[in-house]
């Protein structure tokens, strides 16, 4: 697999020698799904914000489809590295949610962007209101809009930032669905998230940060079984990897359907 | 994102007492109005800068004052040529710098330099005082001072709101340039449309916190007309009354040195 997105000992800082970043060094590939966890103000978010430009490292390179960010605008990563911020609020301006989503797609000039627009508030299941003002949205379709908003410019990478954060269980589905179908795309998906139920359920990897440093690098099942991590960064595993680990099963189911795929036919007995 | 906030520093002046430094800025600014003479200014403008190194805040003064650099040239330029508006285009006697057919009088170019010096005591005067003050403080000192609390209260929470908005807007602004906005594109008229959809979210996410702080203003029982304790007691120290005495000394002098012409350009 090709590395879509590289840093090479990023720091950062907003004052000086108040480091925010210390030294990051990862290598994501195309096609992966990756998670980023960890405390507040370790810097997750600080982190995707160089992946479109919209932060310049300090010291240190990223690299974007092997091009230097610190030698591109934002506008054009952008156009590469497609990022939904956490607070749908942040962004909505226009009168319908149709022009809504086709805000990004018109600026990055792209042809049919009203068509791109359509397909892609079906996929998050609010095209019955593309007529309707944004602003009378509920908060889970705000959200889910301001991802259809990005993806109408098919990016070949998408940053999710706490995406389920006050979200009901419906609409955490409905995002899960969505990183799904976009992993069949070959897309490559980012995710901040403290949802960990969601982390195990979709992510090929898991970045774990903590003040400022990326502490480990691992599939969820790595970072789950590992009991000295999680304490260190107080971190609690999803409650079905609580019960499997209480009840000793090994290797450690992550989700639920794992779980009780063990318990089927008999094949596992405590 | 701060720009004039408080900087947390060892030094005499962050220990006075919040109003002992709000009356001793407010007689530097008047005394920078009581005389208009370069050389009187000048030495105000000497003190001034002095207390900016004893505040250990010299460097955000002058970097900040460094931005003013064009206002203080046309001060110059404007005091200087068209002080008095019957000699800006004719020679007279007293015509001593000729720019083209622009003439200054000595007059003038004293005003020149004289004004230039006033703009920057004001400010770096203004600047000392917010930058030893904790907010938290200056509210208190305006409160003891006989300030109605609504006004202390009013102008806490604007200077709060100031920081707030200006971190959504960065925030807003990164948002839709991830989408492709590009604000700094294009001829003026370009670039004032493509603020809208910065200004759009901007207003609507300052109604939306002005209701959450009303409400939440609302759940304590917040009455601006009960009467009011304050966590950090300010304390008058001896430093602070002398301060304060040196201050209205000083004032005081200066006023009898104007009455009688000293420090006045004749």
């Amino acid at each position: 697999m090709d590395s879509i997105i590289k840093t090479k000992d990023l720091w950062f800082a907003y004052e000086e020698r108040n480091w925010i970043l210390k030294g990051i060094s990862i290598d994501i590939h195309q096609g992966e799904i990756i998670s980023i966890i960890g405390p507040n103000g370790c810097g997750k978010t600080t982190l995707v914000k160089h992946f479109n430009g919209l932060l310049k490292p300090v010291k240190g390179k990223v690299f974007v489809n092997g091009i230097d960010t610190s030698k591109i605008s934002v506008a054009e990563l952008s156009r590469i590295v497609g990022y939904v911020f956490q607070n749908p609020n942040h962004q909505i301006f226009s009168a319908t949610v149709l022009e809504e989503a086709t805000f990004g797609p018109k600026n990055f000039g792209i042809k049919n962007a009203e068509k791109a627009a359509i397909s892609n508030l079906k996929e998050v299941g609010i095209v019955n209101k593309i007529k309707a003002s944004p602003f009378i949205l509920s908060h889970g379709e705000k959200e889910r809009l301001s991802i259809a908003s990005i993806l109408s410019f098919d990016p070949k990478v998408l940053i999710l930032d706490e995406p389920t954060t006050g979200q009901d269980a419906s609409t955490t589905k409905r995002i899960l669905k969505i990183v799904e179908k976009m992993k069949r795309r070959e897309k490559t998906i980012i995710i901040i998230t403290h949802d960990m139920e969601f982390v195990a359920e979709c992510s090929d990897k898991v970045f774990v940060m903590n003040e400022g440093k990326v502490e480990k690098v691992g599939t969820p099942y790595q970072i789950f079984s590992d009991e000295k991590l999680l304490r260190k960064i107080q971190l609690s595993p999803p409650p079905v990897v609580a019960i499997a680990k209480a009840l000793g099963i090994n290797p450690l189911p992550l989700t639920v359907d794992d779980f009780v795929k063990r318990f089927e036919n008999g094949a596992y007995r405590v | 994102m701060e720009l004039i906030g408080y900087k947390n520093k060892d030094s005499i002046i962050h220990k006075l007492d919040a109003r002992t430094k709000l009356i001793f800025s407010t007689t530097l600014i008047l005394l920078a109005f009581v005389f208009n003479h370069p050389l009187f200014l000048f030495v105000l403008f000497l003190f001034s800068i002095c207390l900016c190194y004893i505040a250990k805040i010299h460097k955000e003064v002058f970097v900040r004052t460094f931005v003013l650099i064009p206002l203080i040239l046309l001060s110059f330029f404007l005091w200087s040529f068209f002080y008095k508006p019957s000699s800006i285009f004719s020679k007279t006697q007293d015509t001593v710098v000729s720019l083209g057919p622009l003439n200054a009088t000595t007059k003038g170019l004293m005003y020149g330099l004289a004004m230039p010096f006033r703009i920057i005591i004001v400010l770096v005067s203004s600047i000392i005082f917010l930058m030893t003050t904790r907010l938290s403080d200056f509210i208190c000192a305006l409160k003891k001072l006989g300030f109605p609390y609504v006004w202390a209260f009013t102008l806490g929470l604007s200077t709060r709101l100031v920081s707030t908005i200006g971190n959504e807007f960065t925030t807003i602004k990164q948002a839709q340039a991830s989408r492709g906005l590009e604000t700094e594109k294009g001829n003026l008229v370009r670039r004032i449309k493509s603020h809208v959809p910065i200004v759009v979210p901007l207003t609507m996410r300052g109604l939306e916190l002005s209701d959450q702080l009303g409400m939440s203003m609302s759940l304590k029982g917040f009455n601006p007309n009960n009467k009011r304790t304050f966590y950090r007691e300010l304390k008058m120290k001896n430093v602070d009354y002398l301060v304060v005495l040196l201050c209205l000394a000083s004032l005081a002098i200066s006023i009898i040195l104007r009455i009688n012409g000293i420090g006045v350009i004749t």
